[in-house]
């Protein structure tokens, strides 16, 4: 734990952190509690995000802006999916099994205006271990070793979740526009 | 933040994509004060908070001692250039006062035994093997004292009438204000005279415990050097523990000791078990005259 909080400098991050907790920890159980359908675990998901939080600090630049507000969100969601995962590994294995049978990845065509309304169907439906990789990467610009420190993997292990992600989306997208075509 | 890196059309959309998704959870969300109305965290929760914002309180307290007592540059380029002038000046009174090359060759004599003196000590000290630091430093302050005896008892001529008490120079003239992890400070170095009393903190900058005495001496500096003042109340001091990264004060009543508020300066010595510590101040009234002096009409 002395690891973590080694990375907290000054008063005025010890400050910046207490505001965050004061002001989002209520919000955070809720986010984690409507994953989880489990108080109890919802708090152990804001507890291990909050200190997640004490290592990423620098990432929140303003303690009341929605930014913030989101990456707290995906920072405890993160963690609740975490905690599934840990309770559900059988899942992961099955979840495995069928990514090797996918094809290349061709995501990338499929990230067109046209697909808008495809896009934020499938990312609504994305598994959270998933989607915190993508929002972790492109929303806030975190690298591999950032995003495996938060998630409590090794960088090479996000890169492996990140491109299994890819693969997710593309066969999500993929079936949802050939579903489109046929209607 | 960190800033953008350049993202493809498509990785652009996506991000535009994932915003929109997670505004759109969020925004199912009720206020704070109403999941708080509804929701009580468990006692369990609020205690590891409470821990880990403990910690982090005792972290950052820890940092900012070992912050606050970090030797900076201009600081080192103080002391260096203090150092160089206290140097001239010692040099320049020896060449006003000092004798003839019959007094410089009796001074080579005397140094020249006084390193042979040394040296001896220095092997019993090797020959004695495991000696504590607390030992080998009580050993050294006997010498001194010893040292001070044979002083006085060669006559008045090293030592100095003041405040109706004859005082003997310090031990050790030459003393630094910061030692590799340990340092000194007053809370003021301008001090009032009807408030003499003086708060002086040790801090361990460094990663290991260390020990030091809880008393320290009073020196005031009497035209060519520091000269120890002896104090009603003296007593030998008892050697504590500083743990690394902390600090501790220690209160000085001035009022124990017979002083002249109109001497010039005035130092703090502290005893620890790495060296002699030294921290100087003066009062108010002659800080007021030495300003008065410096500014130009």
């Amino acid at each position: 734990m002395f690891l973590f909080l080694a990375l907290l400098d000054s008063p005025e991050e010890q400050e910046k952190f207490r505001e965050i907790y004061e002001q989002y920890r209520h919000f955070m159980w809720y986010v984690a509690n409507q994953k989880l359908q489990d108080g109890q675990l919802a708090e152990d998901a804001v507890q291990e995000a909050f200190l997640a939080l004490t290592r990423h600090l620098e990432q929140v630049e303003d303690v009341h802006s929605p930014r913030t507000r989101k990456f707290l969100a995906t920072i405890v969601r993160s963690k609740a999916a975490d905690i599934l995962r840990k309770r559900k590994p059988e899942e992961e294995l099955k979840e495995e099994l069928t990514d090797q049978q996918c094809e290349k990845d061709i995501l990338e065509q499929y990230l067109s205006r046209e697909n808008y309304n495809h896009l934020i169907s499938c990312i609504l439906e994305l598994d959270d271990s998933y989607r915190v990789v993508f929002e972790y990467k492109y929303m806030y610009q975190m690298g591999d070793d950032q995003i495996g420190d938060i998630l409590g993997i090794s960088a090479k292990n996000v890169n492996v979740r990140y491109f299994r992600a890819r693969k997710k989306l593309q066969k999500m997208i993929q079936k949802e526009v050939e579903r489109f075509a046929k209607a | 933040m960190q800033k953008r890196e350049k993202l493809s059309e498509g990785e652009e959309l996506l991000v535009q994509v994932l915003e929109e998704c997670l505004e759109e959870d969020l925004s199912f969300v009720p206020p704070e004060r109403e999941i708080a109305r509804k929701h009580r965290f468990s006692e369990n929760f609020e205690q590891e908070m409470q821990k880990l914002s403990d910690e982090i309180s005792d972290e950052v307290r820890k940092k900012e001692v070992r912050k606050h007592f970090s030797p900076r540059y201009g600081q080192w380029a103080a002391c260096v250039l203090l150092f160089c002038v206290c140097g001239w000046l010692f040099y320049q009174v020896g060449e006003r006062f000092g004798g003839s090359g019959t007094k410089e060759s009796t001074d080579m004599e005397s140094s020249a035994a006084e390193s042979a003196s040394e040296e001896t000590t220095t092997d019993m000290a090797t020959d004695s093997g495991n000696v504590s630091a607390e030992e080998s430093y009580s050993m050294d302050m006997k010498e001194n004292d010893a040292e001070a005896g044979i002083q006085e008892a060669s006559g008045a001529q090293s030592g100095k009438n003041y405040c109706e008490q004859l005082v003997y120079p310090a031990s050790e003239q030459q003393v630094s204000e910061q030692l590799e992890n340990v340092t000194t400070l007053v809370n003021c170095p301008v001090l009032d005279e009807d408030n003499p009393v003086l708060m002086l903190t040790i801090g361990n900058t460094g990663e290991e415990d260390i020990r030091y005495l809880n008393r320290c001496d009073l020196e005031v500096w009497l035209e060519d050097a520091w000269y120890r003042i002896p104090s009603e109340f003296e007593t030998e001091g008892e050697w504590l523990w500083l743990e690394a990264g902390m600090a501790v004060d220690e209160e000085v009543d001035l009022s124990r000791y017979q002083i002249d508020f109109d001497a010039s300066q005035y130092r703090l010595v502290t005893h620890t078990e790495q060296g002699l510590l030294g921290v100087e101040f003066t009062f108010e009234e002659v800080f007021k005259k030495t300003m008065e002096e410096l500014e130009p009409e």
